[in-house]
């Protein structure tokens, strides 16, 4: 909108510059009634005495000629020249092609501005004097041309018809209504609706174009029928009734004006007089005669409106209350939509109000409840007592069935073992189903005080058992299910204990214990490793052999004393005779013998122990022939 | 003191020296003793050292006293020594014989097949040698040589030194299996040592006369790697033995001398013996 104002501000501006060339051209004052009906049309807004000119005009004439003559006796001295028009249409031209299309419009901005123009200048020819303006003369001109044409060439006409632009807008302003109002219109119906809602405006502008509007929309449902009934209708009626009927009716007398012209006389009269602001109620109900008329049948829609009036009073709740079925609905279906397209706001608000919040309710029970059938939702007394039954039945069915059940049989579990799985289990396999669902029923109702003297018991029936039977196997299986794990490991533990005892005497149990633990203390000797055990024997071996060594000084020192007198033969013998050296080498030899095997003894030991210190690599093969390194890693 | 009695000297030295300085020690030795050099340094395994060989395409050989010619290495891949010798040096320098050499390459490749399925990964190389001058004859020598191991210092360090000689149909197999375990996790804990076995077993083999030379060969390696794979599995049962039960003999022994200490409290030692129950 911002930006479509700035438009026709630079159109206008443009306007100026050529109405002041034009001035400057041909001297012209610059205050010209022509100018300044131009800015008056610019600014867009029309006197209300032009527009009822242009009513009287377009409502009276049959003819051209009347227009001529008026036109003649309003009209000022007009200096429209060729060059006027030339500089005229080229803003005109100028405007038309580089602004955007507009859905506000200004009478310059219509086609029909330009070709009046030159037909009325080819009319006239001459200088003209205009009683009404000029641009609305050409709009009534054209508005009745259009409407002299519309049976021919109804979409051409409806093409041409300009959509409301800035007048409108201004008017809302103005509007009691606000435009929250409007825009929940527009929600509802469209367009359409919301551009009929613009048309409540009290100011005379806006009406030819709801006429052509109304026209266009219900000639294409109910034309033919209209204006036989409308003649009835203005006979009967009072005219200070017909002055506070909305323009909306005149809209279908002027559409019946091309049909009966006579009749058109008695309807425009009462518009000449300015009408009082129309009060909301009667508008409504007016709309709500539009849909009553869509509803019913034809013959029904020649009524005048206050008949449909106080008739929709009375049918618009007798319809809508009673549903049709769906087959009779379908019919009146395709005026409906014409219509809607009619109706103010607060009329769809009042006719669709009932409808939801009876419908809204019943979706949602039948939702929340139970599927609902279509018959039932019909009827709202059905649906409200089956809701009832439905809540109803269905706690007492959950509440009341297992009640019974459960204090009967506590006691019998009381009674029984209740620790033998087995017997329970076989008890739950006979009693069937609802037993079990007993059982669960109970357990949150059972007192929980009670469960302990049950272990009580069970634990003294353990002990009796015990007592006369140590080995029975089924019942160890029993408990072995409770127990943990370690307690059954230890309980095995003793049966094999007491199996053994069983065969053998206490006393020579305890001997045994005391064996195994005498035995006990050899198992660190174990720990010591075989190294340890030769170090110790090569110790020992040593001091046997030091002890030998220390009996056996003595020989050594006689052996020595041998040796060096050896020795001394040897040193002589060299001197001596070689006789004499056998003889002593034969000697040596004996002692020798005699000192070896004393002394090879120890030695052999000895070697033993080297044995062990033999290396492996020292025998393995030391490799090829090779030089040894320069430098040794 | 004779050489031997001193080469054997030597060697219990070496046996009971910290082995993460085996080199330092042999090194020590030899200079101590120059005479004993050739037999420390042939005899004493220290860990495998791990070379490429540039004229095969960078491939990696192991390195040990066996495969060593003054100071470079025999490559088993090009048959090359690296760094490379003077021509005098090379002329002088140890090789097998081209049977011999047809069978190390074949137990090269056999053996990396064994390398790469047991360790998954880690180096092997075979170096053979001919224990006789002549050439005829059937006897051989060699040495298998595994390591695996990351490039810290923890590594396995397998080294097989094998005989073969021949007696008629049967060929007798010596083995002398060394493996240097070194663990080394930071300043925590260290673990290294070493285990040395020998094996012999005497195994048919068909004679080079009746059958062709690549079946002995393929005899030859069958019976080797049978052998080295069960020397192998039982010298890692042993060092698991003699490593990690040793420890723990070690770790008791501290336990039950600290229980045995008159001075020691009674909390404590009611803590030991629960922690004794426990177990």
């Amino acid at each position: 909108m911002y930006a479509r104002r700035l438009r026709d501000r630079e159109t206008e501006d443009f306007l100026k510059r050529v109405e002041d060339f034009n001035s400057k051209q041909y001297d012209d004052a610059p205050e010209s009634p022509q100018l300044s009906k131009t800015r008056y049309l610019s600014s867009s807004n029309i006197s209300e005495e032009g527009i009822d000119n242009a009513n009287d005009l377009l409502f009276t004439s049959d003819s051209a000629s009347p227009f001529k003559r008026k036109q003649y006796q309003g009209s000022e001295t007009d200096t429209l020249t060729s060059d006027d028009e030339l500089a005229y249409k080229s803003a005109y031209n100028y405007e038309k092609t580089f602004s955007p299309t507009k859905a506000h419009y200004s009478k310059r901005d219509l086609d029909i501005e330009l070709s009046f123009r030159s037909s009325g200048i080819k009319e006239s020819g001459t200088r003209k004097t205009y009683a009404v303006s000029e641009e609305d003369y050409m709009l009534l001109q054209r508005l009745k041309l259009d409407a002299s044409t519309l049976k021919d060439t109804p979409k051409e006409s409806h093409a041409k018809v300009p959509s409301r632009g800035r007048p409108r807008e201004e008017l809302r302003d103005k509007q009691l209504y606000s435009r929250t109002s409007v825009r929940e219109v527009d929600r509802l119906h469209g367009k359409k609706t919301s551009k009929f809602s613009e048309e409540e405006g009290e100011k005379p502008p806006s009406l030819p174009a709801r006429r052509s509007k109304d026209t266009i929309s219900i000639d294409e449902g109910s034309a033919p029928s209209l204006p036989r009934r409308k003649s009835n209708k203005v006979s009967t009626l009072d005219v200070p009734v017909e002055r506070s009927v909305e323009p909306e009716l005149s809209n279908r007398n002027y559409r019946n004006e091309d049909s009966n012209g006579k009749q058109n006389l008695t309807t425009v009269k009462p518009k000449r007089s300015v009408p009082p602001p129309v009060p909301r109620k009667r508008q409504i109900s007016i709309d709500k005669s539009i849909i009553s008329a869509n509803l019913m049948t034809d013959a029904e829609l020649s009524n005048d409106y206050l008949t449909s009036v106080s008739k929709n009073r009375l049918t618009d709740y007798k319809t809508l209350q009673p549903v049709p079925p769906p087959s009779a609905r379908k019919e009146p279906q395709t005026p409906k939509k014409v219509s809607i397209s009619h109706l103010d706001y607060l009329d769809s608000v009042q006719k669709k109000s009932p409808s939801p919040p009876r419908l809204a309710p019943i979706s949602l029970k039948s939702s929340l409840t139970s599927p609902m059938t279509e018959k039932e939702i019909s009827n709202s007394d059905k649906y409200l007592n089956s809701a009832l039954k439905t809540k109803e039945s269905d706690p007492k069915v959950s509440n009341v069935k297992p009640r019974p059940s459960l204090p009967a049989k506590p006691s019998s579990l009381k009674e029984k073992n209740v620790f033998n799985l087995s017997n329970t289990a076989k008890e739950t396999s006979a009693n069937g189903k609802p037993d079990f669902v007993a059982i669960k029923l109970r357990s949150p109702e059972k007192p929980k005080p009670q469960v302990p003297p049950k272990k009580n018991l069970l634990v003294t029936h353990k002990l009796k058992t015990a007592s006369h039977d140590r080995l029975k196997a089924p019942i160890e299986d029993k408990f072995e299910m409770r127990k943990p794990e370690i307690l059954v490991k230890l309980n095995k533990v003793d049966f094999k204990k007491n199996e053994t005892t069983s065969d053998v005497p206490e006393a020579l149990e305890k001997l045994r214990k005391l064996s195994k633990t005498q035995n006990a203390p050899a198992v660190p000797t174990r720990k010591i490793s075989m190294p340890e055990a030769l170090i110790k024997a090569e110790t020992l071996r040593k001091q046997q052999v030091s002890d030998t060594k220390k009996a056996s000084e003595p020989k050594p020192c006689f052996q020595d004393e041998l040796s060096a007198a050896f020795k001394k033969a040897n040193a002589l013998s060299s001197v001596t005779s070689p006789t004499s050296k056998s003889v002593l080498n034969s000697s040596l030899k004996d002692a020798k013998r005699i000192t070896q095997t004393p002394l090879t003894a120890p030695s052999k030991n000895e070697r033993a122990s080297e044995d062990s210190l033999l290396h492996p690599n020292k025998t393995r093969a030391k490799g090829p022939r090779r030089k040894l390194p320069r430098r040794i890693v | 003191m004779s050489t031997e009695q001193a080469y054997d000297a030597a060697l219990d030295l070496l046996r009971r020296l910290d082995p993460r300085k085996l080199k330092e020690h042999v090194q020590n030795l030899i200079q101590l003793e120059p005479s004993l050099a050739e037999d420390l340094l042939s005899s004493v395994d220290t860990p495998l050292i791990v070379k490429r060989d540039p004229k095969a395409s960078q491939r990696e050989y192991l390195c040990c006293d066996y495969n060593r010619d003054i100071d470079s290495h025999r490559s088993p891949w090009s048959n090359e020594y690296f760094p490379e010798l003077s021509a005098e040096d090379v002329q002088e320098s140890p090789f097998p014989s081209k049977n011999l050499r047809q069978l190390e390459i074949l137990a090269n490749d056999s053996f990396d097949i064994y390398r790469d399925l047991y360790y998954e990964g880690g180096v092997s190389s075979v170096y053979l040698w001919e224990l006789d001058d002549e050439e005829l004859s059937d006897d051989f020598a060699g040495v298998v040589l595994f390591k695996n191991g990351d490039k810290t210092s923890n590594a396995w360090d397998s080294i097989h030194v094998l005989e073969a000689v021949r007696e008629g149909t049967d060929v007798t197999y010596r083995i002398t299996t060394t493996v240097i375990l070194h663990l080394d996790n930071g300043k925590q804990m260290t673990l290294s040592g070493n285990l040395s076995r020998q094996t012999e077993k005497t195994l048919a083999v068909p004679p080079s006369s009746s059958t062709s030379v690549e079946q002995v060969h393929v005899a030859h390696i069958t019976n080797l790697g049978t052998i080295i794979e069960d020397v192998e599995s039982q010298m890692r049962t042993m060092l698991e033995s003699v490593y990690f039960e040793k420890t723990r003999d070690i770790f008791h022994h501290t336990r039950n001398s600290t229980s045995g200490n008159e001075e020691m409290s009674s909390d404590v030692h009611q803590e030991l013996m629960k922690g004794l129950q426990s177990l």
